[in-house]
């Protein structure tokens, strides 16, 4: 039901042979631990950003790997290791929030941060503003709602794989999902983005693909 | 099951039917509804062209610095005893150094004292909750799905977290600031601060926005720009009405909600209209 062409192919994003890097870790072959870095490492942050937001990202992921690293040599494979690096990362964006959220203050300095990484260039297709909408639609999501829509319909896990993850079950996953789309789309219509203005942009972007002409209007 | 109110189906079932997870007879009378029912069949347009949206968004690439934090950390960790690893890591980052040396700022707000009141507790969850999260949203939003573009080197952001850290520190109100003047109640003063805290967060956000958006409108029509100043007149007036009845009734989270929000469609509104260089006025895209 759902297009699948723009859906990258999980194995096509990033080839990476699982067991090539572990071997090379466990033998503390040179580089190794910088070549499960960069394995991983978009992976990581992205799925970071978008669950503790893009302020504290960069902290956050820092913490992951470093877990990951550590946990790495006790790793015994019962998982793919894809799998297990995206529970670590998506407990530690987890904990992060939780910590933070604890506070009753308002953690401002990370606010200003996020403001200030805001301010860079801006995109030029039309389709970049409904996806800068989506991403802040996101950002809105309840932590549970946003964790599991971001490792299903952004990252393109499966169901078995999330319930691995997050340590639940593929039916919670799949109720889990489906309320997160009802969530997100209401919050869209909040900020007045409507079913024709999603329409009308996919439909933009479709054309400045096939034609390549830039925007006569902007 | 059709809703019994509405008579027709919600976005939650739709997206299950979308996705094949309802069992074969629930799956076949949503079919049978949406084939006669333009409205369902907009709305399941809608949560497909959505996800299909998510499946396109980019993966930012993490900063540079961020490995040689990593190494930095872990041969720190190597040296010391094994530690709980449900414990932070040791600090290494500068910005978070930055914004520990920040003074705090007398009569600053600290964690509600136990039994304090249900609608105090509001006020500070609809701060901390909605605020970080709509500027984070509002980073992602201007910061658009450039990769490589979207993240500053380390010492850009670290610059920005203590000018942040700084600004906060210098714009803090004082306890004794005018709002507050006629309440005798310390919690409600500080429900107060926080809120006014906030408000200046995004007080700095509207007015980067509208400098950047000023350096955009040298080339728009005068109709434009007469447009776009309607509409930010609008914005204007729900923020003041909604900063109004919040001080009318200080503690209140629905109202802190109702300000935030408030802000957050003009920050929106301004970060539309410089996203796309010309003012979001509704004009049907080409």
């Amino acid at each position: 039901m759902f297009a699948a062409a723009h859906r990258p192919a999980r194995s096509s994003r990033d080839e990476v042979d699982e067991r090539r890097l572990i071997e090379d870790f466990r033998q503390n072959a040179a580089g190794s631990r910088e070549a499960v870095y960069h394995a991983y490492r978009r992976r990581v942050f992205a799925l970071v950003c978008r669950i503790a937001g893009p302020g504290d990202a960069e902290e956050v992921s820092q913490e992951a790997f470093i877990r990951i690293f550590r946990g790495l040599p006790r790793f015994r494979g019962d998982s793919a290791l894809s799998t297990w690096i995206y529970r670590l990362a998506v407990n530690a964006a987890i904990s992060h929030r939780a910590r933070r959220d604890r506070h009753a203050r308002v953690q401002l300095e990370a606010v200003d941060e996020d403001i200030a990484l805001a301010f860079t260039q801006a995109p030029q297709d039309g389709d970049a503003v409904l996806r800068a909408r989506l991403e802040r639609g996101l950002a809105r999501l309840p932590v549970g709602y946003r964790t599991v829509l971001v490792l299903h319909d952004v990252e393109g896990l499966e169901h078995e794989e999330i319930a691995e993850i997050l340590q639940c079950h593929v039916g919670t996953s799949k109720s889990q999902l489906h309320k997160a789309r009802a969530r997100l789309r209401e919050v869209l219509s909040a900020d007045g983005i409507t079913a024709s203005d999603v329409e009308r942009g996919r439909s933009n972007g479709r054309r400045e693909e096939s034609d390549r002409e830039p925007k006569s209007e902007q | 099951m059709i809703g019994p109110r509405t008579g027709h189906i919600g976005d939650e079932r739709l997206s299950a039917w979308l996705s094949g997870d309802l069992p074969a007879a629930a799956a076949a009378a949503v079919r049978a509804h949406v084939a006669g029912c333009q409205l369902c069949q907009t709305s399941a347009e809608a949560l497909r062209t959505m996800v299909d949206l998510a499946a396109s968004l980019p993966a930012p690439d993490p900063p540079l610095t961020l490995w040689a934090r990593i190494e930095t950390a872990l041969d720190d960790r190597d040296e010391t005893h094994e530690r709980d690893e449900t414990r932070p890591p040791p600090v290494v980052a500068p910005a978070r150094a930055a914004s520990e040396a920040r003074p705090a700022s007398g009569g600053a707000a600290s964690l509600p004292l136990p039994g304090s009141p249900p609608h105090h507790r509001l006020v500070w969850a609809s701060c901390s909750g909605a605020l970080v999260g709509a500027a984070a949203a509002l980073a992602v939003v201007l910061g658009g799905p450039g990769r490589a573009e979207r993240l500053h080197p380390a010492d850009h952001r670290r610059q920005a977290a203590e000018t942040g850290a700084h600004a906060i520190a210098a714009a803090a109100p004082t306890p004794a600031g005018a709002e507050v003047a006629e309440v005798p109640d310390p919690l409600l003063a500080e429900a107060e601060i926080e809120v006014n805290r906030a408000a200046a967060a995004y007080e700095r956000a509207i007015d980067r926005l509208r400098s950047l958006l000023a350096q955009q409108q040298d080339g728009w029509k005068a109709e434009e720009r007469a447009r776009t100043a309607d509409r930010l007149a609008r914005l204007d007036e729900a923020i003041v009405h909604s900063r109004a009845a919040l001080r009318r009734d200080p503690g209140n989270g629905d109202r802190a909600d109702v300000l935030f929000s408030a802000y957050r469609r003009k920050i929106d509104f301004l970060a539309e209209a410089v996203h796309r260089g010309a003012p979001a006025s509704g004009e049907a895209l080409p």
